[in-house]
């Protein structure tokens, strides 16, 4: 117990967009810039200063832009908050630094990324990476499906983290292997069942935006590991945050790695597709703004009543059919009758 | 996360469509700025302003001569052709525009094309309805604050892009516009293209907004894209053209010409040129006051 306290002390850390593309390789991210929605996603996550510097050099034709002048864009009060944003635009290798001829230093915009953001803008690039829209589904599927098929793919998942024991059914090995290297379940020993730890209940009482993303970074981190190319994984999952809600796209100009990306996504109940040879999916509500830090209100379920009664001899009964997996993993269950368990809570139950 | 706020912004465009003026820019020498391109060129900081922040939001009105519409979002009496939008979305090239932004375009351009050509009756006016279309902006910030349903908080602002002339017998109207947006916390910034407007130098001065006459036309976009993007709490930090000098002189209420001296109503404050006994907003009486001196009664002996 005392290890269980000690150990939530510690905040389950997760990275934001800014920091998680920071740790990417400058080969990679030139390759990211190359898709405008990449760059329309990670602008939208800079600083404020650093937007604005970008929007003021983005449609500008000579080519560098002094430093000093730059400076004197803002007031003389916030010059840390310039610094803040020039250290980022720096470190994403958005911005140069070059000397100019008269030995002065400016900065100059990547050209990739210049591109790119204009072409999110205003459109006239290639469409070579992007998705097409294709004549109406005969199958078509409606926002309240999309959700209600979210929220089971993925309760699934949460289900799977909080009781192992009554197996795998539906979960991947792919799905187990991301949680034991995110460290929300553990083994015991190579063939035995998995457990939820400490960082595990922390993930279960995040909000489900918070807990999708910090999936989404541990499922990255083991992406080349498959033997998967992160350039393109990373650009498909810009791409489908930047979609509407309700509309289907084609899967067919994807490449393979981003096909058994798609599955996963699938699995996972980012995206809805009706078979696995179907040429069209369409995103959930958990995909779209994805990569935005900004707070959203996903409310995949609509407002359930249920009831909760604490008892002093600590007997908890619930009158509910909502989230039952979390009361299942923190008590001792006592009864099950139809929408009513009661359940105790014990030292042993919530070790 | 540092250095990010975290508060969103409406922004409302009102656009001069003035065809006099916008005629006459065609025929200057050098055609520093033609409609279609000051049209691409709004959107282009429209979608910047959307692209900013994911809950930022945008409205466009085009202020006519005869009437004010609004460009984005589609009023809803237009909403019969609803179905069709999700048609003109499938064959909406895929070109990597962002689908927000595409959407944005095409029903700017489609609004305004539908505006031009249902201007039929060919009378012609220096000025636009601009008061008009300042209150249906105020009131669409209303709306939206009401309809927010998660109590987030929002600044708005509205940009008037003007280059016809004033005319003053919008001078009242546009006083109440100026003092609601005062009350409302709305920020009226002023894009001048072509002749100074003291009623704009008024209402920007009063809402905090910026007043800008663009010394090249042909860099529209790049004035825009520095000076009106950043939001009310970005605009303390950054430095940004300060007001010029104001014309503060009120309108008289008879003839609307501007004065330095005049009269003034006890009652209800209207302003004249001239005197006049009963004043025509409420009604008051004054009593005459003769300047010349009585002349004595000369007592005959």
């Amino acid at each position: 117990m005392a290890a269980f306290v000690k150990s939530v002390n510690k905040k389950l850390a997760c990275k934001d967009l800014l920091a998680y593309v920071k740790t990417l390789t400058p080969s990679v991210l030139e390759g990211l810039y190359n898709h405008p929605a990449s760059c329309l996603a990670i602008f939208r996550e800079l600083p404020d200063f650093a937007k604005h510097y970008v929007m003021r050099i983005l449609f500008v034709e000579q080519v560098m832009v002094k430093q000093n002048v730059v400076a004197t864009w803002i007031e003389k009060d916030y010059a840390n908050e310039h610094l803040d944003a020039i250290k980022a635009l720096t470190g994403l290798h958005i911005v140069h630094e070059h000397m100019q001829y008269c030995g002065l230093p400016a900065w100059k915009l990547n050209e990739s990324f210049k591109k790119s953001l204009q072409i999110a803008l205003m459109g006239g690039g290639n469409g070579a990476n992007s998705l097409e829209m294709l004549p109406p589904d005969k199958y078509a599927k409606d926002i309240a499906f999309l959700d209600s098929y979210a929220q089971e793919r993925w309760e699934c998942i949460l289900h799977y983290i909080v009781q192992s024991k009554e197996g795998s059914g539906g979960i991947s090995r792919e799905v187990t292997e991301i949680l034991l290297h995110s460290g929300l379940v553990s083994k015991d020993g190579v063939n035995s069942d998995t457990f939820i730890t400490a960082a595990g209940f922390q993930f279960l009482l995040l909000d489900i935006s918070s807990q999708i993303w910090y999936f989404m970074i541990r499922y990255l981190e083991t992406v080349e590991s498959r033997g998967m190319n992160i350039v393109e994984c990373l650009t498909f999952m810009f791409q489908l945050s930047f979609l509407t809600l309700g509309k289907d796209y084609s899967s067919d100009k994807m490449s393979d790695n981003q096909q058994r990306f798609l599955q996963h996504l699938r699995e996972f109940g980012l995206v809805y597709q009706r078979k696995r040879k179907c040429q069209r999916f369409y995103p959930t509500r958990l995909a779209i703004n994805l990569t935005s830090s900004t707070p959203k209100d996903i409310a995949l379920e609509t407002h359930k009543q249920g009831f909760i009664m604490v008892e002093t001899n600590y007997r908890v009964y619930a009158y509910t059919d909502f989230q039952i997996w979390l009361l299942q993993a923190l008590l001792e269950k006592v009864s099950a009758l139809h929408l009513l368990r009661g359940s105790q809570l014990t030292r042993l139950s919530t070790s | 996360m540092a250095y990010r706020s975290d508060e969103s912004s409406l922004l409302i465009v009102v656009l001069d469509t003035n065809p006099v003026w916008w005629g006459q820019q065609l025929s200057k020498p050098n055609r520093d700025l033609t409609f279609t391109n000051c049209i691409e060129e709004l959107l282009v900081f429209c979608n910047s302003h959307l692209m900013m922040d994911q809950r930022n939001k945008l409205c466009v009105i085009a202020a006519h001569p005869s009437k004010n519409k609004f460009l984005f979002p589609k009023s809803e009496l237009a909403d019969e052709t609803a179905s069709d939008d999700s048609e003109i979305m499938r064959q909406t090239k895929s070109d990597g525009q962002y689908e927000l932004f595409a959407k944005v375009s095409e029903t700017i351009r489609e609004e305004v094309k539908d505006l031009i050509f249902s201007d039929t009756s060919g009378e012609l006016h220096a000025d636009c309805m601009l008061s008009g279309a300042m209150s249906m902006a105020l009131c669409y910030i209303n709306r939206v604050e009401k309809e927010q349903l998660n109590k987030e908080s929002f600044s708005s602002r509205i940009l008037v892009i003007k280059g016809s002339e004033d005319h003053q017998s919008q001078y009242m109207n546009f006083m109440m516009v100026i003092f609601t947006a005062q009350k409302q916390n709305t920020i009226i910034d002023a894009c001048i293209l072509d002749q100074e407007s003291s009623l704009l130098q008024q209402a920007c001065d009063i809402t905090n907004g910026i007043y800008l006459k663009i010394p090249q036309l042909s860099g529209l976009l790049q004035y825009l894209l520095c000076v009106f993007l950043p939001d009310a709490k970005i605009r303390k930090k950054m430095t940004l053209p300060t007001n010029v000098k104001i014309d503060y002189r009120a309108a008289c209420f008879c003839h609307r010409n501007l004065v330095d001296i005049g009269y003034v109503c006890s009652v209800c404050l209207s302003i004249y040129c001239s005197f006049t006994p009963i004043c025509t907003t409420c009604h008051a009486t004054f009593k005459i006051v003769d300047p010349r001196p009585i002349p004595k009664k000369k007592i005959k002996k």
